[in-house]
């Protein structure tokens, strides 16, 4: 049977504190959610014929357009590029943001999209989806904007915002969608708290978490303490993992 | 979040003066005048490059690198022709001709199928290079991740202490970009206007040069040429400036090709030290 010790004050107050620290991680919307209306409000930004936004996938290799919006939005999302070819690939690879304004010169650039969508723009504006450390993530493309009189870069720049603000998006989503998982192994492994702090630490938390990664090791000694409290540990975990991941 | 430096910096409104070392004037005459880029070698660090394209004109060699999980290093360098994967490489190859029309260009590609370990295959790019005496590498790509940052600082170093110019495009995103905010590098960003050899010093770094990189028309894959913006084509026009700066004075280190072109830009005044 499973037999749960009555939490001491001091086990109350730690997962009131685990649930305050995690509390944030049911706030984001769905990433494709979130990134469906930065889609529709980038196209509306630039009145552009259609907005898109691609994330690499676990391998590295390949985009995979994940959110739309206009001309062709529902052909294209799904659809994956492997990274050489075209202009989001160099952009992601490069970490450059770039514009092209005749693409149709070159109907390479819009081949994959075209395919898709059966739409050939004659510009494009790409930016890459970078964290602030640098590692890139997708790329956001805006299909035949409507530029001012004379091009100063501006709406590289103000894309390449967007993108940075987006790249952040995803970055959490992601972070918090496998966090829960994440400390459930920091906990149960049977590590040295160090051991727990460096698993918290290439969970991606790193910046301004201290107070998260002292919970991770609060945790990883009260799992220790005993086989009674390691349960009451691993239970709690359990249902917080599963918390934090709704749908799964 | 801080502002993108470099489509400010450069604005018309916002570019201040900056005061030059008094060179002989007109300091294009003393800097590059007549010269060609001829015995300068050029790198070109990107998606490879279209040798046969009517605008690159031929290339001195190439050499591409790519992950390898099975070598020790974790990437793999292939000599011999290769193509361009988008068409990038070869629109900073046509840029670079353009303006240095001898100099020997060579196709480092380290973009390719994966982006995993894509700071070391940067670094590779970088020694290759510096390997094969390279006086020039244009990096038109950046923002590698932290991990990055103690390896392509300490080879951007080496580069500078070696007189290799390392001219990188700068990021307009907030953020740390590597290589291309290191001082010891020439960093690039975009500026309006249809001369290929407009040139300003911006007096605010980390971003130090702005040059043409707004509808510029540029050689792409398949022989063909599109009408391209952003930092990356801004970098391959400082990139062949300083081929011909180097053609011409081959003795000229990096801190002072850099003083060159600053004597050069268009925003340099008089030096207000009242020495002349």
């Amino acid at each position: 049977m499973n037999r749960m010790t009555t939490p001491s004050p001091a086990m109350i107050a730690l997962v009131t504190e685990l649930g305050d620290a995690l509390g944030a991680a049911a706030m984001p919307a769905e990433t494709t959610a979130e990134l469906a209306r930065v889609t529709a409000q980038t196209r509306a930004l630039f009145s552009a014929a259609a907005c898109s936004c691609a994330l690499m996938d676990e391998s590295g290799s390949e985009l995979r357009f994940v959110a739309a919006d206009g001309v062709g939005a529902d052909a294209i999302v799904g659809v994956t590029l492997p990274l050489d070819r075209g202009l989001a690939g160099w952009v992601a690879m490069s970490g450059q943001p770039m514009s092209v304004s005749d693409v149709a010169a070159d109907t390479r650039f819009a081949r994959d999209i075209a395919e898709a969508t059966e739409y050939v723009p004659t510009s494009i504006i790409a930016a890459p989806l970078a964290t602030d450390d640098g590692e890139v993530l997708g790329v956001i493309e805006v299909l035949d904007p409507l530029l001012g009189e004379g091009n100063s870069g501006r709406d590289l720049q103000i894309l390449g915002i967007i993108a940075s603000q987006t790249a952040s998006i995803v970055r959490l989503s992601t972070l918090y969608d496998g966090l829960g998982a994440r400390l459930l192994a920091a906990f149960t492994a049977n590590v040295t708290p160090e051991g727990v702090r460096e698993a918290i630490g290439s969970s991606g938390l790193t910046h301004g978490d201290d107070g998260l990664a002292e919970l991770a090791v609060a945790f990883h000694d009260l799992a220790r303490s005993g086989p009674e409290a390691s349960r009451f540990a691993a239970s709690l975990l359990t249902q917080v993992a599963g918390y934090v991941r709704p749908g799964r | 979040v801080t502002l993108p430096e470099w489509s400010h910096a450069f604005a018309p409104g916002e570019l201040s003066p900056t005061s030059p070392l008094p060179l002989p004037e007109p300091a294009q005459e003393w800097g590059w005048s007549a010269a060609t880029g001829r015995g300068v070698k050029v790198a070109i660090l990107d998606s490879g490059v279209d040798g046969s394209h009517p605008m690159v004109g031929g290339l001195a060699g190439s050499v591409a690198f790519e992950p390898d999980p099975d070598d020790p290093s974790a990437y793999r360098a292939i000599e011999g022709e290769h193509a361009d994967l988008v068409g990038h490489g070869t629109a900073c190859a046509g840029i670079i001709r353009a303006l240095a029309p001898d100099a020997e260009i060579f196709s480092v590609r380290v973009l390719g199928a994966n982006l995993k370990g894509r700071g070391g295959l940067f670094l590779a790019g970088i020694r290759w290079a510096l390997d094969h005496d390279m006086d020039i590498l244009n990096m038109s790509l950046s923002s590698s991740s932290e991990q990055w940052f103690g390896p392509l600082h300490e080879v951007a170093d080496e580069a500078y202490f070696r007189g290799v110019l390392m001219v990188c495009a700068a990021n307009n995103m907030p953020g740390p970009t590597y290589p291309s905010q290191f001082a010891s590098v020439l960093s690039v960003a975009a500026r309006e206007g249809s001369d290929p050899w407009s040139l300003a010093y911006n007096p605010r770094p980390p971003v130090e040069f702005g040059a043409r990189g707004i509808d510029v028309e540029v050689a792409w894959n398949g022989g063909k040429t599109i009408v391209a913006s952003g930092n990356s084509f801004a970098t391959p026009h400082v990139a062949g400036m300083c081929a011909l700066i180097r053609s011409k004075r081959p003795w000229l280190t990096p801190f002072q090709v850099k003083s060159v072109l600053q004597a050069i830009a268009d925003n340099a005044a008089p030096s207000s030290d009242g020495g002349a």
